[in-house]
């Protein structure tokens, strides 16, 4: 009997944990569709992970040689963190994934790409990429190492290889991991139609509460963006029918009330998201919700919390987010917004990385400099309007008038509404730009 | 083969004892962050189950951010500072809404829940930050109680935040019959989270309890003691609520938990624990008479009862003192104890050795190795037997006739004296009863409570008794088995692993006692001065 359960158990542990792995694409982080919390979660979300979860403790309390389940264990963790936001899983993950390589020094794929996978989560690409180079030695045609490592190389900047990575990734074992981040890369690269279409693929395999839920959160973060508010506000409807307490769901809501003027609906949604999920950019949102609305001592309170989270940030001796790069630039210390944003340029030239830099120099008062990074972040032809609207900001500022009203043009042909503090300080400077 | 074997047990020893220290004391390593990560809001529910009331101790455990969050509220007069009056005014209002997001029902019917004190207290956290710690006594009126009912508890704010979510349940003069949650807390009402790699954060935000009238009552310090007996099992959660049980009394009555207690006792020291290993090994390991069994046994009892007796007197007579304090330092003496029998162990073992070799180059020379003379050794020294323990001996004719044959034997024996050995046997008793076991503790306190101090000091002596049977029978087992295998050995031989083990007991029991004695040891020393 006890053997049986632990066969199935293995087995299914198995299955799942390549789900897993396969889904689990890297860093969060800066961008709204980014590899963010991709497929991922999705695969095995919410019950069925912490069942595999428990599954795994307690079969490895037993069988504490399993390096198997080991590595699978940490890239449950690692899931499970990104799920539901609580980085406690982190050193929990390495710990396991360690001791999976311990178990087994030689040719252990399954904790090479956990490991990689762990890096990615915490930011730190470089090491993502170097663990995704073991694990393809030993493994050359393993699909979700293939998957971490299109993470990796996006977020180091490195579009093209990236994009071989997943197209090779997808030419193994298509699905909803590949599909989302090809979805991602045709997204960067302008290419919105193509974007829409791989997700609506994903789409159609979602079978899964998370996977649904994942899916149907880009869709309606793709169609918010391109303006059409009813359909994205029926797809994140859908991700919350399939995930009641879905986070990114609830914040794609918030910006949609936003985008139709209600922001008291907007800071409502919004603060039940921080209040399940404190995460910074969340938190600089509501703050910017509420300066909006003309609540700067709330919008402060907000901001106050997101100064303790960088504290934190700084005090675990993990890499400052770019988005409180940004945040340093928009409602701080421009010098420091600078320093932190050369040091993550020096780590990788992703175009968000240059987008920070460049508005941290601008916000400094250096807009030459600020230009050169300003272009690089536009340089795939990203329709995304921050992107184009701190560009066109610091074009205003060089005096560069056409090519200003020509940037802050596209920034509102890309979203509309893409901030209620900055899309009317675009509007503004528009108009004054053509006045002029 | 004597000379290689020395220095490799001293090296087994040393490499054992260094491994038992490094497996106490690597779990303590302090933690920088939060333990459960910056973002969560922990949160515990200890429910107290009394006869007409439920007790609920509620606590939050803010993390750096979620206190951040939380600041605004806090400070009311935004002077950037928490005024103690500020932080009660956010304690109390906290523990309201924490109070309202509670259900707590009977048969279910909800019994609304009310808040007696509250607080809140900041402490330092990461990154020059603060955490927030605030603590809520509810209580709900409840209805009068029959056999049966079902009592629900749900805590519904313990959805909206990543955390720790932990409830424990227990009665007061009211028996949980059943309860999907422990009596204990793991995280120790959230002040240390356990680190393990297998372990997920605790998600208890609900518990189902059936109740029964009657039980004993929760002594002044209600903590661990009452925990921990009914970790015991079934049996002695059985035997403590009986024992506590208010409403009988009379002979037969009394009688019958006499004799409950000395099963229970008996159960108990069969409950893994290191007295009976230690004491068995220590047995095995020497040429011992059923009698050394018997003394184990009495002493065993002896100083478990003195035990119990004292710390029932200093827990009745101070309201302040915490029997969980005393076992960690407890833990550490009888460790200490042991790991000094387990040395005079493999001295004697050594010194028997060097014996024995020598009488084997003189008396018989030609005779080859020292296996052969190593279990002559044994075969006197466990021949002498006079004792009740003398039976299996007996059983098996052909040694008994070795046993007479071999006159001087005797005196190989016992050489380094039974006075040696029998300090040696006491010592072991002592370290066996040294721990009192916590259910005598609360059914000492309970009987004290019912002002039958009387009974109670009997039904711990009962207890103690149980134990020694016990303690006593594992020791004869032992012996006995030691005795059929050398018997064997002599009659039909034994398979050589089983003969070479055979020879090498002295030595290898003495390491055994040394390094369980200094893994008590540590463990004590680790918990005494580390908690």
């Amino acid at each position: 009997m006890r053997r049986y359960v632990v066969t199935v158990l293995l087995a299914v542990a198995m299955v799942v944990g390549a789900g897993v792995a396969l889904g689990g694409p890297s860093a969060p982080a800066p961008t709204p569709v980014s590899g963010a919390n991709p497929a991922a979660l999705s695969r095995v979300g919410g019950d069925r992970l912490d069942d595999l979860i428990a599954g795994l403790q307690s079969h490895l309390r037993t069988q504490p040689k399993d390096a198997r389940s080991w590595a699978t264990l940490g890239v449950a963790y690692v899931e499970q963190a990104r799920l539901t936001g609580d980085p406690t899983y982190y050193p929990k993950a390495e710990g396991v994934l360690r001791r999976s390589m311990e178990e087994q020094a030689q040719d252990n794929e399954a904790a090479l790409t956990g490991m990689a996978a762990l890096a990615a989560a915490r930011h730190d690409f470089a090491a993502a990429l170097a663990w995704t180079d073991q694990s393809l030695e030993v493994n050359p045609a393993s699909a979700r190492t293939w998957a971490v490592r299109t993470d990796a190389l996006v977020e180091l900047g490195r579009y093209r290889a990236a994009q071989r990575a997943a197209v090779r990734a997808d030419d193994l074992d298509p699905g909803i991991p590949t599909f989302t981040r090809l979805s991602y890369l045709a997204e960067l690269h302008g290419d919105l139609d193509e974007a829409e279409r791989l997700l609506r693929l994903a789409r159609r395999s979602a079978r899964t509460p998370s996977d649904v839920a994942f899916v149907r959160v880009q869709l309606g973060d793709l169609a918010r963006r391109q303006g059409r508010l009813s359909a994205a506000e029926s797809h994140y409807a859908a991700a919350l029918a399939a995930r009641p307490d879905d986070v990114p769901a609830l914040v794609g809501r918030s910006h949609v009330a936003a985008a139709e003027g209600t922001l008291d609906k907007a800071i409502t949604l919004l603060t039940e998201a921080v209040t399940r999920l404190p995460a910074p950019e969340h938190l600089i949102t509501l703050g910017e919700l509420y300066a909006a609305s003309g609540d700067q001592e709330r919008a402060e309170e907000q901001y106050a919390v997101v100064r303790g989270a960088a504290r934190l940030a700084e005090a675990n001796g993990v890499s400052t987010d770019l988005e409180l790069a940004l945040f340093e630039a928009d409602h701080g210390d421009p010098a420091a917004a600078v320093r932190a944003a050369r040091a993550e340029w020096a780590r990788r030239h992703s175009i968000h990385a240059a987008d920070a830099l460049g508005w941290a120099l601008h916000a400094a008062g250096q807009d030459r400099e600020a230009l050169r990074y300003a272009r690089s972040a536009t340089r795939l032809g990203t329709k995304d309007a921050r992107l184009l609207f701190h560009r066109g900001m610091i074009e205003t500022a060089l005096g560069r008038v056409g090519a200003a009203r020509r940037t802050l043009r596209a920034a509102l042909a890309a979203d509309p509404h893409f901030s209620p503090l900055r899309a009317p300080i675009a509007r503004r400077t528009l108009a004054n730009l053509g006045r002029s | 083969m004597t000379g290689r074997l020395r220095p490799a047990v001293v090296v087994a020893v040393l490499l054992l004892a260094i491994l038992a220290i490094a497996g106490v004391a690597l779990p303590v390593a302090p933690a920088a962050a939060h333990p459960l990560g910056n973002f969560t809001v922990n949160r515990y529910s200890g429910l107290v189950v009394a006869a007409d009331e439920l007790r609920v101790h509620h606590v939050l455990d803010l993390a750096e951010i979620p206190a951040l969050q939380a600041e605004p509220d806090v400070d009311s007069n935004d002077d950037a500072s928490f005024s103690p009056a500020e932080l009660a005014t956010y304690a109390a209002s906290t523990c309201r809404r924490s109070a309202s997001a509670m259900t707590a029902t009977v048969n279910g019917r909800a019994v609304p829940m009310t808040v007696e004190t509250s607080t809140a207290e900041r402490l330092p956290g990461q990154g020059g930050l603060s955490t927030l710690r605030i603590e809520c006594e509810l209580r709900a009126d409840l209805p009068a109680l029959s056999p049966g009912d079902r009592l629900e508890f749900r805590d519904a704010a313990a959805d909206d935040r990543l955390g720790w979510r932990e409830i424990t349940a227990r009665g007061d003069g009211v028996t949980l019959t059943a309860a999907d949650v422990p009596e204990q807390s793991r995280s120790d009402e959230l002040t240390a989270y356990p680190e393990d790699l297998l372990d997920s954060p605790l998600d208890q935000r609900a518990a189902t309890l059936e109740l029964r009238p009657g039980g004993p009552r929760l002594t002044a310090q209600d903590g661990p003691s009452a925990g921990e007996a009914s970790r015991g099992g079934g049996l002695t959660a059985a035997f403590t609520a009986l024992a506590g049980s208010a409403e009988r009394s009379g002979a037969w009555w009394s009688l019958l938990l006499i004799l409950l207690s000395v099963v229970v006792g008996a159960t108990h020291a069969l409950a893994p624990g290191h007295g009976k290993t230690v004491m068995a090994f220590y047995l095995a390991g020497r040429d011992r008479s059923a009698r050394a069994a018997l003394t184990v046994g009495a002493t065993v009892t002896a100083t478990h009862t003195a035990g119990v007796l004292v710390l029932g007197l200093i827990v009745s007579a101070s309201a302040t003192f915490a029997p969980a304090s005393a076992y960690p330092w407890l833990t550490a003496a009888s460790g200490a104890l042991i790991a000094v029998v387990g040395l005079v162990l493999l001295r004697d073992a050594r010194r028997s050795r060097a014996r024995r070799r020598a009488a084997a180059s003189t008396a018989d020379p030609s005779q080859q190795p020292v296996t052969t003379a190593v279990g002559h050794g044994h075969r006197h020294g466990h021949d002498h037997g006079h004792g009740p323990g003398h039976g299996p001996g007996h059983d098996h004719g052909p040694g008994h006739d070795h046993g007479t044959a071999d006159g001087h034997s005797h005196g190989h024996g016992h050489p380094h004296g039974p006075e040696a050995s029998r300090s040696g046997l006491i010592a072991i008793g002592v370290a066996g009863g040294l721990l009192p076991s916590p259910t005598a503790v609360v059914v000492l306190l309970g009987a004290v409570g019912l002002g039958r101090p009387w009974f109670g000091v009997l039904l711990v002596l009962a207890f103690g008794l149980g134990m020694a049977a016990t303690l006593t029978a594992a020791g004869l087992l032992v012996l006995r088995t030691r005795r059929h295998l050398e018997q064997r050995r002599r009659t039909r031989g034994l398979p050589g692993p089983l003969a070479a083990a055979l020879d090498r007991l002295p030595v290898l029991t003495g390491t055994v006692v040394f390094v369980v004695g200094v893994v008590l040891t540590v463990r004590g020393l680790t918990g005494a001065l580390g908690g």
